[in-house]
């Protein structure tokens, strides 16, 4: 008897070797177990598992090539037919599931011949250029042959066949080779049943059934979002990614995680030497479940990018060439100007920033050096403009400053309210999956200004898209809690035993108030009293309600606000401790959550605790050796208007762009052009980078070992698949600088870093290199309680205390449209582009969005006499810009809307400096404008672009320009 | 010191305690803008914010008014 394992279903403990072992058909989640014998071998398994996967679990390995385990059984090639103990003919094992006694016979003659005569057809159909073909070795077709033992083709190849199908180049990272589709329908499943978005079916009948993208000619011109699923599924060359196509197939893999979004995807980065070749998402990956997107899958090409800085410079002053130095003249200059400021103008005058795309163990360097050797607390991360409000408004309610969730909990939710998020744009994967839910009728509601995709996808439908005015999201949430109150629909357990109680009755008294009404909040929000009682009812009355939220909830002046209110309304419905609900931040970057986790804010240490706390600063004082200022830093903004005023002179920027990504572009500027010294280390030179003394090449994710931990606060290992370019690793290079600046610091690896960290930080405490290769990756807490992690926060209380209710008041944000400036932009995300395009930018997936554009609805570009691709002035109280206008329904009328994934944009020279009452957060999401039609760049644009052709310049002197001071 | 920088200072603050005056009795609205400033706030971005409170240029709300004699100021 076979001990059962299903890898899928199991803890991830004790896992046999081969986990990438594709099983055939996807798991049953049935609890009944049934007894079966498969070639004489008894095995037991859930009931509903198909003799298929029966088999492959016991390695009886039957062929196969329509079926794959990440899809639902098709049952098309018939190549894994088999014959059963009282069944007629033979039955294809991947839609057969097993029953209870069934003797099945998976090799004989006669099924041999069966697998043979079925190969026999599919290849007389099928090119015999086997040893010319991109898929040569890596290729289920081929494989299936072997297994079968093809030996000749009776048919012949004359007649008619599909051998001259045309090729489909027009994705820049794949091709479609019509001429090897056998028509199994894998990547049209994938695409469905994976991915979600239906860019693909199966044309015609019979014969002449071929792989379509929909009525759209090819695939660039369809709705394929080149996630890439199709491109796995593909059993043949019929899709292969171009970069196999021109290196050849890969011949070492190495496990890594994504340094794009919040998702955390898991890749298996496949190899030529140092070169990678593919990136292809890792199906024992927890986050991602083998899916991607066609950032993580296809846009790595930036890595390894010709603008790419290796080399450290210096210059006295921001108009000077740039001169190339040693690491050791770089570090030596940006040491003598940090002391020199500080001698000078105190030691509060210098600081750091820290960066969500770095590693845990970097950030936490960044931290330490500012803590013990600045010897102040001036460091803060680029969350402060995006999660901010979530570390604060989660702590303050649910004593943790993190998502409640994994992102698989969202398989066992029956409503999910989406808040300011943009999933299938911004966190693509885990909109997969959502998809996923939705299709088997989970039900949706969407609270966002504009209307996203998820609102109308193909079979997904938004039961309520409340389209509120941007800036409202406080009233609406109250709103909603409003309802659910004055309607009874609290959950009264839940509230009596995990929450609060005077907490509650406070705000059980305020939210009463017949204010927060939706009739009465109707004027603020502009959304209908009907439809948001009846989204109210929906999220209170599923077994499962699950709130998402991104960007559109904390980018506000009551972000934080925003998030309390977000967890007020899980609580006060019971809807946290258990799969399928909870309060979930979709972080924007990708180590958003360890950043924060690690001590960057200026208030705290590492593991969220108040640098005032003197137990846990005794606790780094002992193991740096050092004694830690006892009072919070300054925030970025705050270190902003220091250094306009004279007062904040020196900063350390590693991996972050805050010229770009910052808000009042201007004002920025301002304030980086009044210090004396900016080091940047970053892998480009970037915006920041133009106004920086010191350049300090970085490391791509590629390039470095280290962690990075995602919105589910799953903590995953980058591992490094080729040397530093630069020579150093970014961790190394801090270590490097403290030591210029007078303090060791002892390290020889990454590891030893994470040993430090969980020595100091309780929910870190269990968590090591040595578990990580155990476990694949680790949701913290980790510690002696919980050993292998937590992937679900709150199940029994929250964090040793009660969930505590804040009262939420809605404070209209004082950026006002008036009649000069009548519009409300808000700004967000798009699918191929990341951030501020540093990295996207240098990759093909320019070919989808190569420019900001203005989002403006008919009406408003119809007063205006705009039609798309006009230039479209924008002017606010901040600043002026130019985009070209893409007239959208998108948008409602009096609203507009663009992206910042391009600096001569100048998205945030339109932004104001308005910001979050608790955090600072900017308030990118509402900036009041007009819009008015232009046949010029704005002032700004024209300067900026002057500016940047000066400092290209003077990076191309690099070897030969201005004698700097050192 | 410019205006500007404790009109920033000012500004801040009132922002806090418009969003925590609401619903509670006016000492736990003190206590917690006090002990958000305390906790959130440089020292010498408090030091600013006393220095402002001395200044009639700057309209400080009422309840940061009161709750200044909470805020640390070294």
């Amino acid at each position: 008897m076979i001990t059962y394992y299903d890898p899928k279903t199991e803890p991830a403990v004790n896992q046999p070797a081969d986990l990438s072992k594709d099983l055939g058909t996807p798991p049953s989640k049935s609890t009944l177990q049934v007894s079966v014998q498969i070639d004489g071998v008894d095995i037991v398994v859930p009931e509903g598992t198909s003799v298929l996967r029966a088999a492959a679990i016991a390695d009886i390995n039957i062929p196969k090539l329509c079926a794959s385990d990440n899809l639902e059984a098709f049952g098309s090639c018939r190549l894994c037919a088999v014959e059963i103990e009282g069944m007629r003919g033979m039955p294809a094992s991947c839609t057969t599931p097993v029953r209870e006694g069934m003797k099945v016979q998976t090799q004989n003659p006669k099924i041999a011949t069966l697998r043979r005569n079925v190969m026999e057809l599919y290849i007389s159909d099928h090119p015999l250029d086997c040893l010319t073909c991109p898929a040569n070795g890596d290729c289920e077709l081929q494989d299936m042959a072997g297994a079968v033992g093809l030996r000749e083709v009776r048919y012949g190849f004359e007649g008619k066949n599909h051998l001259d199908g045309a090729t489909d180049s027009s994705n820049p990272y794949f091709s479609f080779d019509d001429s090897k589709c056998i028509a199994c329908s894998r990547c049209v499943r994938a695409c469905e049943e994976v991915q979600g978005t239906f860019a693909l079916t199966v044309e015609g009948r019979g014969f002449d059934s071929r792989i379509s993208t929909g009525q759209d000619n090819n695939f660039i011109e369809s709705d394929c979002v080149s996630c890439g699923a199709c491109v796995q599924a593909c059993p043949t060359a019929t899709l292969t990614e171009k970069s196999v196509i021109d290196n050849g197939q890969p011949d070492h893999s190495i496990i890594t995680t994504c340094a794009y979004c919040g998702v955390g995807c898991s890749f298996r980065a496949d190899m030529q030497g140092d070169k990678v070749i593919r990136m292809v998402p890792d199906k024992n990956g927890k986050a991602n479940q083998g899916h991607s997107c066609v950032k993580g899958r296809f846009a790595f090409g930036y890595a390894t990018h010709q603008d790419r800085i290796t080399s450290p410079m210096i210059r006295d002053n921001i108009e000077q060439d740039w001169r190339e130095v040693s690491w050791e003249e770089a570090l030596a200059f940006a040491a003598k100007r940090l002391n020199d400021i500080q001698d000078e103008h105190g030691r509060n005058s210098i600081g750091a920033i820290t960066s969500s795309r770095c590693t845990n163990e970097e950030t936490y360097l960044v931290q330490k050096l500012v803590r013990a050797v600045f010897q102040n607390n001036n460091v803060d991360t680029c969350a402060r403009v995006c999660h901010s409000p979530t570390g604060y408004g989660l702590k303050a309610t649910l004593n943790e400053s993190a998502g409640t969730q994994t992102f698989e909990s969202v398989m066992q939710a029956d409503v999910v309210l989406i808040i300011g998020a943009n999933p299938t744009d911004a966190h693509p994967v885990f909109g997969s999956l959502l998809k996923s839910r939705l299709r088997q009728g989970a039900k949706l509601v969407v609270a966002d200004p504009r209307s996203i995709d998820l609102i109308d996808s193909p079979h997904t439908k938004a039961q309520h898209h409340l389209k509120l005015r941007p800036g409202t999201n406080v009233a609406l949430i109250n709103a909603l809690a409003h309802v659910i109150v004055d309607e009874g629909l609290e959950d009264v357990n839940f509230i009596q035993s995990r929450c609060d109680d005077a907490s509650f009755q406070q705000w059980y008294k305020h939210i009463q108030d017949q204010r927060h009404s939706p009739e009465n909040t109707m004027e603020i929000t502009g959304v209908d009293a009907t439809e948001l009682r009846a989204a109210a009812r929906l999220y209170a009355s599923g077994d499962n309600g699950a709130i998402y939220y991104g960007l559109g909830v904390t980018e506000h002046s009551q972000g934080s606000s925003s998030v309390m209110a977000i967890a007020n309304l899980a609580m006060v419905t019971g809807n946290i401790g258990r799969e399928g609900v909870g309060v979930n931040p979709l972080r924007g970057q990708n180590n958003v959550q360890g950043s924060c986790d690690m001590g960057s804010f200026p208030h705290e240490l590492p593991g969220y605790r108040h640098v005032s706390d003197e137990s846990t600063r005794n606790l780094f004082e002992q193991e740096w050796d050092v004694s830690l200022d006892c009072e919070p830093g300054l925030r970025i903004p705050n270190m902003f208007e220091a250094a306009i005023h004279g007062d904040f002179k020196g900063l350390y920027c590693q991996g972050e762009d805050i010229a770009q990504s910052d808000p009042n572009t201007q004002h920025v500027q301002k304030a980086l052009s009044a210090m004396k010294c900016i080091i940047v280390q970053d892998i480009f030179l970037n915006e920041t980078a133009k106004y920086a003394h010191v350049f300090l090449p970085g490391s791509s994710f590629m390039e470095k070992n280290g962690t990075f931990t995602n919105a589910e606060r799953r903590i995953s290992r980058v591992r490094k698949l080729m040397p530093a370019l630069a020579g150093m690793e970014d961790w190394q290079v801090t270590v490097a600088l403290a030591k210029v600046l007078g303090y060791e610091m002892d390290y020889d690896h990454p590891s030893e870093i994470m040993d430090e960290i969980a020595r100091l930080t309780p929910t870190f405490a269990g968590v090591s290199y040595e578990r990580l290769e155990q476990l694949g990756s680790i949701q913290w807490p980790c510690n002696e309680k919980t050993p292998l992690g937590t992937p679900i926060m709150h199940t029994e209380d929250f964090v040793g205390e009660k969930g505590k209710f804040a009262i939420t008041e809605y404070v209209a944000t004082p950026e006002k449209a008036n009649k000069h400036f009548p519009l409300l932009l808000t700004t967000g995300r798009i699918l191929s582009q990341y951030n501020v395009g540093a990295q996207t930018r240098r990759t093909e997936n320019q070919v989808w969005h190569d420019e900001d554009v203005l989002e403006i609805h008919p009406n408003d570009a119809e007063d205006r006499g705009l039609s798309d691709g006009d230039w479209v002035g924008i002017a606010s109280r901040a600043g002026t810009t130019a985009l070209r206008a893409l007239i959208s329904q998108r948008v409602q009328p009096g609203v507009v809307y663009t992206t910042f994934h391009h600096p001569l944009s100048g998205a945030n020279v339109v932004t104001t400096d308005n910001s979050d009452w608790a955090t600072n957060c900017p308030e990118y999401k509402v900036t009041a404008v007009q819009a008015t039609k232009v046949d010029e760049p704005s002032k700004w644009q024209a300067e900026y672009a002057q500016f940047s052709q000066r400092q290209a310049k003077y990076l191309k002197n690099k070897n030969g320009g201005d004698v700097v001071k050192t | 010191m410019s205006d500007d920088r404790l009109k920033y200072v000012v500004d801040m603050a009132n922002q806090i305690a418009l969003n925590l005056l609401h619903g509670k009795e006016q000492q736990q609205c003190v206590t917690e803008i006090s002990h958000h400033i305390n906790r959130f706030w440089a020292p010498s971005m408090r030091a600013q914010l006393a220095e402002a409170a001395d200044n009639d240029n700057y309209q400080l709300e009422a309840m940061v008014i009161l709750a200044l004699k909470e805020i640390k100021n070294d």
